[in-house]
């Protein structure tokens, strides 16, 4: 087998006028570890062929050696700006094949922790989709305020990224003395925040000039192409697990979807962005109706889930979360597999960087918000 | 929830009713979270799934999921489509077996039907390796080319090829 050394593979239908151009996977904006070929023709982009696997640490493998509850913190590292959205959807699956109920007031808290875990997240692509179009100063003022959650996970469970709160049948521990007090300080502070942020950035004129128009996706493609979270919505699909198939304690709440119109990467920024005043809305109904109770069911040391499989999904920040696990009753899962939605956003990217100038492939990786730790597992 | 619950039945017996007018080959079954599993031989999986697709009202559009699952015992690669109706509340997992001993165990590839499943076909490949007949661009995606072997059959460890070096030569055309 041979394979030539810069791209791979080199098409061998390459026009005259046109020429390939290696970015990353060492590039301040391609988010970790991507490589994308373009193939341009002058500024234009012809075609990007996303080339990932740089980061792939055998997940899957691993977890076919360990037992079911070694599994929570290896899905920490996979996407690992939202770790609490993975645990999430691992100990669902596990809870759904083993059939174990979880107690109400661990449900809660698991929807606090998410949602607090979904503005950490947005603020983190607030500011590097920021810095990626050339604004430096948000991504100073957006990790400021990370921060405040950064504090309280650490509070809650002692780590401020990896955090292994989720136990399968509910949650680690209690909230920790004055939690909810700080919790609401920062409900308080929040919005006006997010307000200044909107002001500064989002209504920017040079941010609209840079991003409407851009990357376009049909509402049509988007399904096709299994995209979720806010990439579908910003195409203007309706549709969020938490609202439509709710899990947790999620239809329990009252909040909003976001939803855009034309799919392209301004529309794609402003859901994601105003799905953080939603979020602080759930929060804020969390707090105030939290049930009294144990937060974790009995579970055998030794959990032998039945011999079956299921799938479950969440709505983490990126999109649709899924884990196929597959039991043959024994200690340990038979197979874990991860469905991580940027892997199949990355898909999409070819669609949306065709026709566009070789700048905007930075701004349209910037708006589907990629970890490539999920991607490559 | 009891309503929501109803309806995810009610629609699982819809589409398995619909299944035995469209694809009378496949062996369906209902779980009672409402997912429809539907078995079919290799050769019939382009048919199933665009029975599936077909559905009306919820056409099951949206590909989440493509897993490859070794089983030795049985000397069979599962791979398992997990499909969703967008919106709406029809999920069913499409579930194809084939040889795990061939020496090219191949499918048919399902990329014309759902296009989501490109990246997802490439891994199963990379991980598994069972060849997609059709697929548009079947190279390994998360491994290097110049990985031997298949990582997520259940004997890798066992049979793994003695490493070799990676040398220049590879990657001289």
């Amino acid at each position: 087998m041979t394979i030539t050394p810069e791209f791979r593979p080199a098409p061998g239908d390459l026009e005259e006028h046109e020429f390939l151009v290696n970015m990353g996977p060492q590039h301040p904006s391609t988010h970790g570890v991507l490589r994308v070929i373009l193939r341009v023709d002058g500024e234009r982009l012809v075609d990007a062929i996303p080339d990932i696997g740089f980061l792939h640490r055998c997940f899957e493998k691993v977890a076919e050696g360990w037992t079911y509850q070694q599994v929570v913190p290896l899905t920490d590292r996979l996407d690992y700006v939202s770790a609490m959205t993975n645990e999430l959807a691992y100990v669902m699956a596990v809870e759904k094949l083993a059939g174990i109920e979880v107690p109400e007031r661990a449900q809660w808290l698991r929807v606090l922790v998410a949602e607090l875990q979904r503005i950490a997240s947005h603020l983190v692509w607030f500011g590097t989709f920021a810095l990626d179009l050339g604004a430096t100063t948000p991504f100073l003022y957006a990790i400021r305020e990370r921060e405040h959650i950064l504090d309280l996970f650490e509070a809650l469970c002692g780590a401020r990224l990896t955090y292994s709160y989720m136990r399968i049948g509910g949650v680690r521990g209690d909230l920790p003395p004055g939690f909810v007090g700080k919790t609401r300080e920062f409900l308080k502070l929040m919005p006006s925040r997010l307000r200044e942020y909107e002001n500064l950035f989002m209504k920017n004129r040079i941010f609209e000039n840079r991003t409407k128009g851009i990357g376009r996706v049909t509402a049509e493609e988007a399904v096709a192409y299994g995209a979720s979270g806010p990439t579908l919505r910003g195409s203007g699909v309706d549709w969020d697990l938490r609202r439509d198939e709710p899990y947790a304690a999620y239809d329990r709440f009252e909040f909003g979807v976001p939803v855009g119109q034309s799919g392209d990467v301004y529309d794609r920024a402003v859901c994601r962005f105003k799905e953080m005043y939603e979020s602080l809305k759930i929060i804020e109904q969390v707090l105030d109706g939290l049930p009294e109770g144990d937060v974790r069911a009995k579970v055998p040391r030794v959990l032998k889930p039945p011999a079956g499989d299921v799938y479950t999904r969440v709505e983490s920040p990126r999109g649709e979360v899924g884990v196929y696990l597959v039991s043959d009753g024994g200690p340990k899962p038979y197979r874990v597999k991860w469905r991580a939605p940027s892997f199949a956003h990355l898909r999409l990217l070819p669609v949306m960087a065709k026709g566009h100038m070789v700048a905007d492939i930075v701004a349209i990786i910037g708006s589907i918000d990629i970890i490539l730790g999920e991607v490559d597992r | 929830m009891s309503g929501a619950s109803d309806q995810r039945s009610s629609t699982a017996r819809a589409l398995r009713d619909h299944l035995a007018g469209a694809a009378p080959f496949a062996e369906t079954d209902v779980r009672p979270d409402g997912e429809v599993v539907v078995r079919v031989p290799p050769d019939k999986a382009v048919a199933a799934a665009e029975a599936l697709a077909g559905f009306q009202p919820h056409p099951l559009n949206y590909l989440s999921c493509v897993s490859g699952v070794d089983r030795p015992d049985e000397d069979q690669i599962e791979v398992v489509y997990t499909v969703h109706s967008l919106p709406g509340p029809a999920k069913a997992s499409l579930r194809v077996r084939v040889d795990r001993k061939a020496e090219r165990p191949s499918l048919p590839s399902l990329v014309q039907v759902w296009p989501a499943a490109d990246y997802h076909e490439r891994e199963v490949y990379d991980l598994l390796g069972v060849w997609f007949e059709g697929h548009p661009d079947l190279r390994r995606i998360l491994l290097a080319e110049t990985f031997e072997g298949h990582p997520l059959r259940k004997d890798f460890v066992q049979n793994r090829p003695p490493r070799r070096r990676v040398t220049r030569e590879d990657y001289q055309p």
